[in-house]
């Protein structure tokens, strides 16, 4: 096993897509079909080579390093099925976007449509994520399907939006509409902005703030050290069911009494 | 450019001929007795059918726009980079212009038809149509919601009706009459349906038979290449089939020399049985029965593939009711005084026992009517997607085929339906009926469906030898075979050749002018009065240039 690592020469002027430049596909391939490698910069298809260094280190699972400020690169980890990819800065939009296994893990910030229609595997980013973080594609109304994200910072707007299973954890704040039309899985926030949870109409929400909650949400009471899908929560919760603008909604949103 | 096709087993069902091994000579875009000095192909024994024609398939015009518009991860499915002398394009179900003129000439497909377009929405479709390269297309205009139709026939006034159903087809360069759920789609403005054939439309207190009977004397009438094209009221209910059988029924003695009076569109959707979704059952073999009974009409089948799809059709209260079933996202249009489309997306699941039953339906169709009388389509995109015929043919031919099938559909099924009782297998004959001769017999093409001398040299020539492979034994290569044509020739110019575009060309838009057989003046009136009263567009502006046409082939009436 061995570890690629790609250095970014100088940001570009316009983005760079990566896509197809995944750690099982690279695992056997040698150091010129690696540097050969087409990747998307505007309108053109360039070689791997132009834009990075490449090379070469020891590791026990395949993996791929990206080095330098990749805010400008799309579709890193797009189709991952496994191994793993550390970004070492910040990455552009469409991070492990239809992944279906393997890990990722960003230092930096992350772009919009991060970990978008995700089934499966994890992703942690150690800083801010863009707007439609873990949501479906556009048209899309199946959305995640499984696997795990954490964020450490915020997050943007329709965070999870058509979510079905798989679970977001945010250790900063959600702007609005975090979980909407969300159908299962499991969003734990530290703080959520208005519109929260709005059309959903099934999954957990767990949040320790909430700016607002629209009238579709009713509270249902009061519970301590809540159960929810196998985790418990520790401390005193509002319980509401929701979204009552839609029908048959079963989705329910905690909010921690301080 | 001169061509011979040697030695290929040639099925051309509209001159008789069956597997026979033979040359096939063509000159200047024709099919000849003789040419000298041309470019030989040796076929070495493969499979040779006049190119497809697909009667009924909706491959452009608003509501096919409202579709790719309105399903992005459709699109996300299947992205296809510029190449070569080819375009690019995107899109599963509901496809870009020209991929889906790539896609029909890799199935050695060389015409097809829009069968519903709204008449203000003409010149979109055929601006679309325009695009769609390689094969020959023409559109049937909508009359079934009409304001005009349906006045004329409530004041009983025919010949007002035949005027203005032949202006109607020069104002939008339209091909033949088209009604969907008669009176049901102008009900839908009112929040209401019909629900049967006798029941009046509300305001204009006609009723679908009346409208039914009243435009297949009209286009009798008037000598039109193509009859009424129909889709029935009550389209995808429990129960619907007795409707279909009375609506089949109006059309007995009403005779036309030389074609059917009634073309009955996508007849799967129409044959259920049962009270309910729960005791929804087949009817297909009662609808055969009267079918295969009546002189006056031809079908087409409307099979469902199982996947996922965009449903779009002009009866916007199916759709709706549709929408309401599954939940998912939809789209309504309201076009004026004329029709009411409506599109939504749909899964065909072949755990879902309605949906099981409504695959059988469309086999059992084809295999229970007589094969001068079927047409095969899968009413694209609203049954499953047109690439799909190849599976539909495998699943015609070859019992075997259907048999794994019934195993991986919902158990019940088999309960529900008459499928596993037929044993029936068709031949390449049959099949060269079903998608080449009888569909261009049914919508009046003579110079296409056969290769007869004087014909269209539109050729497809599969990669399987019928003299050596079993169909009902070898489904898989059928179905192979019928997916990339070894050579789609289209106006004697080769298409495709081994499964691979290497020419592109752009094919003709045929219309039909029946106005030298009426008298337009008796609705100038009628006509002035309702574009200034109603219609947001004048009338100046509604009329359809021929010019606008890429290559418009005008058919006189005579």
């Amino acid at each position: 096993m061995r570890e690629l690592i790609l250095r970014l020469k100088e940001k570009p002027d316009i983005s760079l897509e990566v896509e197809g430049v995944l750690p099982n596909v690279v695992a056997e391939m040698r150091l010129e079909d690696i540097e050969n490698l087409p990747i998307q910069y505007g309108n053109k298809k360039v070689k791997l080579s132009e834009f990075f260094d490449v090379s070469f280190e020891k590791s026990e699972v395949p993996r791929i390093v990206f080095e330098g400020d990749m805010s400008r690169v799309k579709r890193i980890g797009w189709k991952l099925d496994g191994g793993e990819i550390i970004v070492e800065g910040n990455a552009g939009m469409y991070l492990g976007a239809f992944m279906s296994g393997g890990r990722i893990v960003v230092e930096g910030d992350v772009g919009d449509f991060s970990a978008l229609n995700m089934k499966g595997g994890e992703i942690i980013v150690r800083g801010n994520a863009g707007n439609y973080l873990c949501a479906s594609y556009r048209g899309e109304w199946r959305g995640m399907g499984g696997g795990t994200v954490l964020v450490e910072g915020n997050v943007g707007k329709e965070m999870g939006a058509n979510m079905r299973n798989g679970k977001i954890v945010v250790k900063g704040t959600a702007d609005e509409f975090a979980g909407v039309s969300m159908k299962g899985g499991l969003i734990v926030l530290e703080k959520a902005k208005a519109r929260v949870g709005a059309g959903m109409t099934g999954g957990v929400i767990v949040a320790n703030e909430v700016e607002d909650l629209l009238p579709g949400f009713l509270e249902e009471g009061t519970v301590e050290n809540p159960e929810i899908e196998g985790e418990v929560f520790e401390g005193t919760f509002k319980v509401y069911t929701g979204d009552h603008a839609e029908r048959r909604a079963k989705g329910r949103i905690y909010v921690r009494i301080q | 450019m001169k061509l011979i096709l040697k030695n290929g087993v040639v099925y051309d069902p509209a001159n008789g001929i069956n597997g026979e091994k033979m040359d096939i000579c063509i000159k200047d875009g024709k099919i000849v007795e003789k040419v000298r000095f041309a470019k030989e192909i040796d076929l070495k024994g493969r499979l040779v059918m006049p190119a497809g024609f697909d009667i009924h398939s909706h491959i452009a015009g608003g509501k096919v726009n409202v579709g790719r518009l309105f399903r992005p991860e459709d699109s996300l499915r299947r992205l296809v980079a510029k190449r070569g002398i080819l375009r690019s394009g995107s899109g599963c179900s509901v496809p870009t212009v020209h991929l889906t003129g790539y896609d029909y000439a890799l199935m050695g497909y060389t015409t097809a038809i829009e069968p519903a377009v709204p008449p203000l929405m003409a010149r979109h479709t055929h601006h679309e149509l325009n695009e769609i390269p390689i094969i020959d297309k023409a559109c049937f205009p909508l009359f079934d919601g009409n304001w005009f139709v349906m006045k004329f026939i409530s004041e009983e006034k025919l010949e007002e009706l035949k005027a203005y159903v032949a202006w109607l087809l020069w104002a939008t360069k339209g091909y033949a009459v088209k009604i969907t759920n008669p009176g049901g789609t102008e009900a839908w403005g009112w929040r209401k349906n019909v629900h049967d054939i006798d029941e009046e439309v509300p305001f204009f207190g006609v009723t679908p038979k009346e409208i039914i009977t009243n435009l297949v004397d009209v286009c009798n009438e008037l000598k039109l290449p193509h009859s009424v094209h129909l889709h029935c009221n009550m389209l995808g209910e429990p129960g619907n089939y007795e409707i279909t059988i009375k609506t089949l029924k109006l059309v007995r003695g009403r005779d036309f020399e030389g074609r059917q009076s009634l073309h009955v569109t996508h007849l799967q959707f129409h044959c259920y049985g049962g009270e309910d979704w729960k005791t929804f059952e087949s009817k297909a073999d009662e609808v055969a029965k009267e079918v295969n009974a009546n002189d006056n009409v031809t079908i087409d089948t409307g099979n469902v593939i199982f996947g996922d799809t965009t449903t779009m059709t002009a009866d916007a209260p199916m759709e709706f009711d549709l929408y309401k079933l599954t939940g998912l996202k939809w789209a309504n249009k309201d076009v004026e005084l004329e029709t009411a489309p409506g599109v939504t997306p749909y899964i065909y699941s072949p755990k879902v026992l309605v949906n099981a039953v409504q695959w059988a339906i469309g086999i059992e169709l084809a295999l229970l009517i007589r094969p001068e009388k079927v047409i095969l389509t899968t009413d694209h995109p609203n049954g499953g997607v047109f690439t799909n015929y190849p599976k539909v043919i495998a699943w015609l031919m070859s019992r075997r085929a259907r048999e794994e099938m019934l195993a991986r559909v919902h158990k019940s099924t088999e309960r529900r339906t008459v499928l596993p009782t037929i044993d029936r297998e068709l031949d390449f004959y049959e099949i060269a009926m079903m998608t080449r001769s009888n569909p261009a017999k049914s919508a009046g093409f003579p110079n296409k469906g056969h290769l007869g001398v004087g014909a269209d040299a539109d050729v497809a020539v599969y990669d399987i030898k019928p003299n050596e492979v079993d169909p009902s034994r070898n489904p898989e290569l059928i179905e192979r075979a019928f997916s990339r044509a070894y050579l789609t020739i289209k106006g004697g110019e080769i298409i495709v050749r081994e499964g691979e575009i290497v020419k592109v060309v752009h094919g003709r838009t045929f219309w039909v002018d029946a106005m030298n057989r009426v008298d337009g003046s008796i609705i100038e009136k009628d006509l002035n009065y309702f574009f200034k009263r109603y219609y947001s567009v004048n009338l100046s502006n509604y009329v359809v240039r021929e010019r606008e046409l890429r290559r418009s082939e005008k058919i006189c009436v005579s």
